[in-house]
Parts: C-alpha cells; structure tokens; sequence
C-alpha cells in the first residue's frame, strides 16, 4: 500500500510541478558569460501603503493622436490584470511618477534617425531614487537599483501603425515601467509563445494576439516582488 | 488504501481546476484585444527602444526608397555620443524635469566613412560619406567591418547631416574581393537570384528597375 501511495504522491508532486508558476523572471539588464546570466535587478518602489500594491501614476498630459486614443486600453489591460498593481492617472495631485508623451518631431527626428523600411515607435526610460535615468547596462548598474519613475517617449508621427500596434507598444512599455525584461530572448530563458505566452516577448508581438498582460508577467512580478 | 488513493486523486483534480480556471481567466483577457496579426516585425535593442521594421516587398521598393546606391569600402568606423538639447516648452523636456533628471540625452551610434568607387543612383559629389547607424547591441545589421566592400541603399538625412541605410539588412549587399555579390536580405526570391552574380550584372539588374 505505501508504495502505491508512494507512486501517487510523486505523480501528484510532478504534475504540480509541470503547472506550477514559472520561478525564473525577466529582469530588464543582465550579462551572460558563457551560458551563464547574471542579472541586474532593478525594482521599483512606489507602492500603494494600504494594499502593499505597486503603485504606477500615469500623467498622459502630453499624449496626442492615436497613442491618446489607445492609451486607456493599455492601461486598463494593466490595472485590471491580476498583476499585483495599480495603473491609475493623474495631473498634479497626487504626484505621477511616470511620464507618457508624444514628443516633438524634432526631438524624434533628433535622437532616432530611422530609414524608410524601420522606425522607433518607443523607449522607456527609468529613474532611481537619485534621479538618475537609466538606459543601459552601465546606467542600470550605476544606479540605486531602486526606481522611483519612469518615462516612455513615443513616436509623433508612426506611419502604418495599427491599432494593435499603438496598444501593444504602450502595454509593453508599461511592462518596463515595473522593471520587467523581455522574455523572448533566445540565452535567457525565452518565453515559448504557444504555452506561455508574454507580452514581454516580440516573437507574441508579431501572432497580433493580445496586448493584455499574460499569466507570465503576472508571476514575474510576483516572483520579482515576492508577492 | 483506497481512502488514500481517493484523497489524493481528489485533490489531483482540485489542483487541474485550479490551473484550468487560470488558463481561462488569461484567455478571457486576451479575446477583448484580439486583431488579426501584423506584418511588420518588432525589434526593441538593449536601451529598450522598440522598432517596427518592415521588409521591401521587392527590389523596386528598396531601390525607390534610395535616394543614393553606391559601391564603396568602409575605411573608418568611429563611435559618437552626441548630446541633443531637449527644446525649453517640449513635453519631453517637461518630462525629464518632472522627474529631476538632465535635459539633454544622448544619442549614441557609429559613423562610418565610406570610400565610394561607384556610383549606381544618386548624384555624389565626394568620394568619400558618412553613414550613420544608432547604436542597438542587438547586432540588427551585418557585420561592417573596416575594408568590408558593400552596395549601400542610403538615404541623406538632413536633421543629422549624413546619410543613413534605408533597410538595416536588405540595404547591404556584399561584394567580395572577386567582385561577387552577396544579398544580406534574401527572404524573397528576386533578392536571393541575386546571390553569387557579378557587380557588374547586379548594377546593371539594379539600374533596369524601373
């Protein structure tokens, strides 16, 4: 009798194990030697004091066209995920820590000067709790690895650009704004599209499937911020 | 035994609900965003930029796209951080103060002087150009090394001052030292006719594209 209930048990066992969350999550800055990563983990730290839940204020002032249009479904798509946080918007009161904004064309032409068959649609940028921003590895690194805001810039004039794109770019971007990396990346650990989708992932991007947060960003969030 | 055998298949199959109601509470998510899916492809570098590319349909479309095509060797390759004022009154400007940061930001890539020795379209005037190429780490181009001959599809870009690629892979194609061309883009079939055919054919090829 103990052995069968042995055998049950390490099927049971297995089976939660097959199911069970993914422990390993993306951060956004890592070094790899050999088939080694080394992570940089940047968490940020706004936080609503009540729930203990991320706390991301929006100020979407200076978004115009169609990212203004797209906006609340990416922010929706955030708020009411099971992500344990908030994505509210605000002006003034209470104070936002993340910035969204079309910015000026010659700003654009400026600091991406793209060809005819390419163009950047977005960047986000990070701040730590210096006020120091971060956009690379080095930066990151230099950093207090504690993130106070973000700011995302985007595109004034996209051409071609559907709706889903305007959506998926802003809800990806959001996904930085929490310190998430991409998931689809071939060394680290990528993200299989088909059973574990990500919007964190470019190879999910181009199925045009969703824009919406998927269970992976939910556990990596959990995992990163031990929720 | 079977009491055991039944506690645990009972909680085998509390768990499969358990997992079945996650998987449809995502599924139920994604359907109010489903679209039929885009051609463009997403790439995004290691500052987080994210980029559409779109891929010409044919060499028609890259050769309209070029204002400039020549047949040049790289001779110098060098990196630049360029400062770029956020303008006084801009939202970007008033984004980075909010957030107590630095007006400026940098922009950072490669130039790269090119020896021309031939000219297929365009009008030049030197024989030696520009191109400059933002920084990615993501390797989105081929390897340009220094004495690398190439075709360049180029376009002048006048905020910068220099010329950059009009596609960041179908925008090159190698010529070796036997003067042989290598297509770096050959997802479509009239790019790849062009593998291992002679400059001269592929100038001529490029020159009939009407």
């Amino acid at each position: 009798m103990k052995k069968k209930i042995s055998i049950l048990l390490t099927m049971f066992t297995l089976f939660a194990f097959l199911t069970s969350t993914n422990a390993l999550a993306h951060e956004m800055y890592f070094t790899q030697s050999g088939s080694t990563i080394n992570t940089l983990p940047l968490r940020w730290t706004p936080k609503n004091t009540t729930t203990g839940r991320l706390k991301v204020l929006i100020n979407k002032q200076s978004l115009t066209g169609s990212w203004a249009t797209y906006f609340e479904d990416a922010r929706t798509a955030w708020h009411s995920s099971s992500v344990p946080g908030e994505f509210t918007t605000t002006t003034t009161t209470p104070v936002p820590n993340t910035y969204m904004v079309t910015t000026t064309q010659q700003y654009w032409d400026a600091m991406y000067p793209d060809g005819p068959f390419s163009e950047t649609l977005g960047v986000t940028e990070l701040y730590d709790t210096n006020g120091s921003a971060i956009n690379s590895y080095a930066t990151a690194n230099a950093s207090t690895k504690q993130i106070k805001g973000a700011n995302i810039y985007l595109n004034p004039s996209p051409s071609s650009t559907t709706a889903f794109t305007y959506r998926f770019t802003m809800s990806h971007e959001l996904g930085h704004v929490l310190a998430l990396g991409h998931s689809h990346l071939p060394q680290y650990s990528p993200a299989n599209t088909s059973t574990d989708p990500s919007i964190m992932s470019y190879d999910y991007f181009g199925l045009g499937l969703s824009y919406s947060p998927q269970t992976h960003e939910v556990n990596d969030v959990k995992n990163m911020y031990g929720y | 035994m079977k009491r055991y055998i039944l506690i645990v298949c009972a909680a085998f199959v509390a768990l499969a609900i358990t997992v079945y109601s996650s998987g449809e509470l995502t599924d139920t998510k994604s359907m109010a965003a489903e679209e039929s899916p885009v051609k463009p492809r997403i790439v995004e570098t290691t500052s987080g930029r994210l980029i559409q590319i779109t891929d010409p349909k044919d060499l028609k479309e890259l050769v309209d796209h070029s204002t400039l095509i020549v047949k040049g060797t790289i001779i110098k390759a060098d990196n630049v951080q360029e400062e770029i004022q956020l303008l006084e009154g801009s939202p970007e400007r008033a984004a980075v103060e909010a957030q107590g940061g630095n007006p400026t930001h940098i922009r950072s890539g490669i130039n790269y002087t090119i020896k021309v020795s031939d000219v297929i379209k365009g009008q030049l005037d030197y024989q030696e150009i520009t191109m400059y190429i933002t920084e990615d780490g993501i390797s989105l181009r081929p390897e340009l090394n220094i004495g690398d001959q190439f075709i360049f599809n180029l376009a002048f870009n006048k905020t910068i001052d220099r010329f950059i690629d009009v596609h960041p892979i179908a925008g090159y194609l190698k010529v070796d030292p036997e003067n042989m061309v290598k297509p770096m883009f050959n997802s479509t079939k009239e790019f790849s006719n062009l593998d291992n055919k002679s400059y001269d054919e592929v100038k001529r090829i490029i020159k009939d594209v009407k």
